[in-house]
């Protein structure tokens, strides 16, 4: 093995090393697997095609693309030459997509014809960047299918033309360097970069994966789309530093819902990653017997994240599946922090720190609270990152201190578990995706007739938060500010439902309060 | 005037939308709903339990993984055929 002053690049070559003919990507929707050896050889060969658009160490590569097996390799094949990924949601509006592109400014962006199509205005930042179209013909997404398009660039063909770049080219990486920008929602309406270190995250799978004792040659389903850090993160990369496998599906569609357990039978997959609105609509239509059969028998490890899980969907999972769900807390500025695991005495709450990172509970003014007692979680860790991309107001207000502030609230109990309880920062977490509110603000503040806003998130069966805006209105017509939400904003994001009332609760000195807000829209349930 | 079978369950999806695609009766019928995106997950779970409720009637796990559910006029034809079997 060639030795580098990279602890990170030592391992993944070590991965490939020990593992080459082993299964690591297995497509759900044709069955087609690849080893190891194949993932290393196609994206070696594809870091060439990467190469000839002059792309190197530290230059952005944007991709808007569905979960595919074209677009994982792609992941990988940046990775090679240290290219840093720019994952960005399939789903989201033109405009949506327009701004993370002005703000992440790639130099390559990757995107299939059909989403071209469809979101025609994201043109005018996309003249910025060298713009590249495939047709992946490796995924489980049927919309993806049935809008093939031949004319679009074939990475297979492109990979098989090129000879494989040298495997030196890993010499030139180091644990510094970057591997992902990760744009988050935040509490202003401007998306954060997040930007991930090869080191960061490579260790911080490492040593979640050993603290979690999970075996080499375990086997996942992949349902998190890969337009954010969970499609990368939870359903690629971890599994490669487990030396385990991945059957990629589509991301948690209306489809992958209808036949979750058959593909989970069908392809032998051990392990689950899954957040809490997923468990619900699992528990919500499954009708037959194939889980219940299948899952006590052969699934290992059900991890759950992105947010909290509702003790009355944990209960009747396990009681269901015959499975224990180990949940964790994880963001992208930290990536995991804390996670229940086998090894532990208890199973409750978000388990606890794993190696390296460490958690301290303060009160408004940033004193440390008892045991038991809420406030703020601030996190210290190896694994974090220390700013967010070319915006240091935000670096400012959340990254204090070598601590990162994470705007969560939450305890301590006396056994060292977090209990994450609340949120501080103004946020919506709808079926485990990030929204801001504020940037649903600014849309419905731009409708003729809305003289204020306020949007809020209320409790949910199935997708842990619903978006409700509450309006303070001229005329109340709902169709208009409806109207102006589907054009601008991703389909997720749009409110459930829209109240209009007289006027919002405020503060004295003229501030929205958020939580009566809430609890003026829950009254009215 | 009385609504059709047809027309509640195409009513309900348009509630259950986020699509920005004008979801006319025939936009409705003619395409694979489910791959389309003309509803999310979350909606999907919705539109099952809204169709439950409001026929008095449970699919069956058959039902809910058919090819025929993929389609509205399918998703249509099982709701009719679930009410016909009621009535026996």
């Amino acid at each position: 093995m060639t030795s580098t002053s990279s602890a990170s690049i030592d391992r993944l070559r070590d991965v490939f090393l020990r593992n080459g003919e082993r299964v690591f990507l297995i497509d759900a929707g044709s069955g087609t697997v690849f080893t190891y050896r194949e993932l290393e050889q196609v994206s070696l060969r594809l870091a060439s095609f990467l190469y000839e658009f002059g792309l190197t160490k530290g230059d952005r590569v944007a991709c808007i693309l569905p979960n595919s097996i074209e677009g994982s390799f792609l992941y990988f094949a940046c990775m090679q030459i240290g290219a840093v990924i720019v994952p960005i949601n399939q789903r989201l509006r033109a405009e949506e997509i327009g701004t993370l592109l002005e703000e992440a400014a790639p130099k390559v962006v990757f995107t299939t014809p059909f989403l071209l199509q469809e979101k025609g205005s994201m043109s005018a930042p996309l003249r910025k960047a060298r713009l590249i179209t495939i047709s992946p013909r490796l995924t489980a997404d049927a919309q993806v299918l049935h809008h093939a398009e031949p004319g679009a660039v074939d990475l297979w063909e492109e990979a098989e033309k090129r000879t494989p770049i040298s495997k030196r080219s890993f010499d030139t990486i180091t644990d510094a360097d970057t591997l992902a920008l990760i744009y988050t929602s935040g509490t202003t309406s401007r998306p954060k970069g997040v930007p991930i270190a090869f080191g960061k995250i490579i260790s911080n799978a490492h040593t979640f994966i050993a603290f979690c004792a999970i075996p080499p040659g375990v086997r996942f389903l992949g349902t998190f789309s890969q337009g954010y850090l969970g499609g990368l993160y939870n359903t690629l990369l971890f599994q490669f530093i487990a030396q385990g496998s991945v059957v990629l599906d589509a991301g948690f569609t209306t489809d992958v819902a209808l036949r979750f357990w058959e593909t989970i039978q069908t392809y032998e997959v051990t392990a689950l990653w899954l957040v809490p609105s997923m468990l619900s609509i699992i528990l919500s239509i499954d009708r037959g017997t194939v889980g219940e059969a299948y899952a006590p028998r052969h699934l290992k490890f059900v991890l759950v994240g992105t947010a909290p899980l509702a003790a009355v969907v944990r209960e009747k999972f396990e009681k269901w599946y015959g499975v224990a769900l180990y949940e964790n807390y994880a963001l992208s500025e930290t990536l995991f922090i804390t996670t229940n695991a086998s090894s532990l005495p208890y199973t409750k709450g978000a388990g606890r720190v794993i190696p390296g990172c460490g958690i301290t509970i303060v009160d408004e003014e940033g004193r440390p609270c008892a045991s038991g007692v809420s406030g703020e979680i601030v996190v210290r860790s190896d694994y974090m990152t220390s700013d967010y991309f070319n915006n240091p107001e935000e670096t400012t207000r959340a990254f204090r201190d070598g601590a990162f502030y994470t705007g969560d609230i939450g305890y301590i109990d006396l056994d060292q578990y977090l209990f994450v309880t609340d949120r501080k920062k103004d946020i919506i977490i709808r079926g485990g995706i990030n929204i801001s509110p504020k940037e649903i603000e600014e849309v419905i503040a731009a409708v003729e007739g809305v003289r204020e806003v306020a949007v809020v998130g209320v409790p949910h069966a199935f997708t842990g938060e619903e978006v409700v805006a509450v309006v303070v209105g001229e005329d109340n017509d709902s169709r208009r500010i409806q109207e102006a939400c589907v054009q601008r904003l991703a389909p997720f994001k749009i409110p459930a439902r829209i109240h209009f009332v007289r006027e919002l609760p405020k503060t004295a000195t003229g501030k929205i309060k958020k939580h009566a807000v809430r609890a003026l829209v829950l009254d009215t349930l | 005037m009385k609504k059709t079978i047809q027309q509640k369950v195409l009513d309900i999806i348009r509630d259950l939308s986020r699509s920005e695609k004008k979801l006319d009766d025939h936009t409705l019928l003619s395409v694979r709903y489910l791959d389309e995106g003309i509803i999310d997950s979350f909606a999907l779970v919705e539109m099952i339990a809204t169709l439950e409720q409001r026929f008095g009637i449970k699919f069956s796990a058959a039902e809910l993984t058919s090819q025929n559910f993929r389609t509205l006029a399918g998703v249509i034809g099982i709701v009719e055929h679930n009410l016909a079997d009621k009535k026996k």
